[in-house]
């Protein structure tokens, strides 16, 4: 390996994570589970769509926190501002929206016809003088914070969140809210699941390499060797506990098969075969780690409930979503540059989605029975090692976001 | 439409094309998953040979300009991504060790909801 320090991973015990096994009732209990409601989910920024859906006058994305029985409206108003909303109608409290994402510069209610311009504000009653003496000006759309990085829409449903976006996202700099932000980014393809799991199993599922050599023995075993999964953890971080990266080996183990290889010649689509295409829509310094020739990766953990995979021409992001302490909405969204015009790159991105595709049902196979094991108390601790040092930052993040100190740490 | 490259004859694979070249993605998974591997094999070794002069030919056009029997050759060739794994990897037509990827419902946009 030209630069061996690049592997290295902090070592146990470090930044006062501490050693000890880590409880499991975080996964399971509904008592835990109702104050992660209250300290979690109700206090920290979560994303919550993406910007270019909401690129015009009207546009519209609605988001549910299931766990809370909370719908979202985001909006683009006249004014070229992102707004959010709760999704209730000020009349009797009916859903004024049920489309994932739509175009309304007025937003109708499907109940009794009150209308909201995008600002919030409500427009129009009919039969307004039923009501007798009424004040519009006051029954507008209940506001959510919102704020907007690296391309990405976040609310909080704390109407003064402690800290900004951009603080909460540090160490993610300047930077990465230029590449991520970059207008050439598009949705390219996704999957969303349900899981009998708690949604943090998820997110342990992506953020360490401690597991790749195993659970990935049949399909990318080889091509991201475990021991090139190195790990770095960010204590001072309030919304960035962690993130996990991955580097090819120098010698490529397994099968290289000659669909991959056919593939590779047209894009970079697949995470796991070299492209020979140039990616051309590099903004932001630093970010792609390509002064190292095997960087594939980074996998930063976004607290509480993403991973957020930055490529080279590729951005992937995985969320979860709470329902009840043993069950969550799984999704995963991947993000390209440039239209897939001629078949070459219909071809890589097919190969691509395939095999991300199939190491993902990988990933996904241990949770639920892991859940029956805290559920059943059989298991009542988990021990976790150096490479897995996100989930132990991650657990630590958690437990001080509970304490409500997170915020100001 | 110029046309630099020729078209492969494939005329000796027909009956493999056309077994295969469905429409959608998940339609090639639902048949990779309800395949044998002998099926899958034979699909594949008789596709291999011809893919890399399959892809060239294709890829000189427009792919909203695909129609008929090129289409129809497009997603056979689609269908060589879905079997590489069960091919190469696993040796059996579905993956013993994931979840059932049909868990996985194909979402078609960032915000959308498909799982309720
Ligand atoms: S509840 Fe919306 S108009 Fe009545
Ligand atoms: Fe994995």
């Amino acid at each position: 390996m030209g630069n061996a320090n690049i592997m290295a991973i902090p070592p146990l015990g470090s930044h006062e994570l501490g050693t000890e096994a880590i409880p499991s009732d975080h996964y399971s209990s509904q008592a835990f589970f109702e104050q992660e409601k209250e300290h979690i989910f109700k206090k920290t920024w979560l994303m919550a769509g993406r910007e270019s859906d909401v690129a015009e006058h009207g546009d519209f994305i609605t988001f549910f926190i299931d766990a809370l029985e909370t719908s979202i409206i985001v909006t683009r108003d006249k004014n070229g501002q992102v707004n959010a909303f709760y999704n209730a109608c000020t009349h009797r409290g009916a859903h004024i929206l049920n489309e994932p994402c739509g175009r309304a510069k007025f937003m109708t209610c499907g109940f009794h016809g009150w209308v909201f311009d995008s600002e919030g504000k409500l427009a129009d009653v009919p039969g307004e003088e039923l009501f007798g003496d009424f004040d519009k000006s006051k029954l507008g759309l209940k506001k959510v914070s919102v704020d907007v990085w690296g391309g990405f829409v976040f609310i909080n449903l704390d109407p003064e969140p402690s800290v900004s976006l951009k603080e909460y996202l540090k160490p993610l700099n300047e930077s990465y809210d230029k590449y991520l932000g970059n207008k050439d980014w598009t949705w390219s393809y996704g999957w969303r699941s349900k899981f009998n799991a708690n949604w943090k199993l998820l997110v342990d599922a992506q953020i360490e390499g401690y597991h790749v050599d195993q659970t990935h023995r049949n399909t990318i075993a080889g091509a991201i060797p475990g021991a090139n999964a190195p790990a770095d953890v960010y204590p001072d971080s309030i919304g960035v506990p962690a993130r996990v990266c991955a580097y090819r080996p120098e010698q490529m183990a397994g099968v290289q098969t000659d669909v991959a290889l056919l593939s590779a010649k047209h894009g970079a689509t697949s995470l796991y075969t070299k492209s020979e295409n140039e990616f051309s829509a590099d903004d932001g310094e630093g970010v792609l780690n390509e002064d190292h020739p095997l960087w594939i990766f980074d996998a930063y953990l976004l607290f509480p409930n993403v991973v957020l995979f930055i490529q080279k021409g590729q951005i992937l992001v995985q969320r979860t979503l709470p329902v009840s302490p043993g069950e969550c909405f799984w999704e995963v969204d991947f993000f390209h540059t440039g239209e897939v015009e001629d078949f070459g790159q219909l071809f890589n991105s097919e190969q691509g989605r395939i095999q991300i595709r199939d190491v993902l049902t990988e990933d996904l196979y241990t949770a639920e029975g892991i859940q029956m094991n805290f559920n059943a108390g059989v298991i009542k601790e988990v021990y976790i090692n150096q490479q897995e040092i996100p989930i132990r930052a991650y657990y630590h993040r958690l437990m001080s976001a509970m304490k409500g100190t997170g915020e100001s740490k | 439409m110029s046309q630099a490259i020729a078209r492969p004859d494939v005329s000796d694979i027909e009956v493999e094309i056309n077994l295969w070249a469905l429409p959608t993605t998940e339609d090639r998974l639902v048949k990779r998953m309800n395949s044998t591997m002998d099926e899958i094999n034979s699909f594949h070794y008789a596709m291999l040979p011809k893919l890399p002069a399959i892809i060239d030919y294709l890829n000189q056009f427009k792919l909203a300009d695909l129609a008929g029997d090129d289409l129809k050759l497009s997603r056979a060739a689609l269908a060589m991504c879905e079997v590489d794994n069960a091919v190469y990897k696993w040796k059996t037509p579905v993956l013993s060790t994931g979840i059932d990827s049909l868990r996985m419902v194909k979402k078609s946009g960032f915000s959308d909801r498909v799982i309720l």
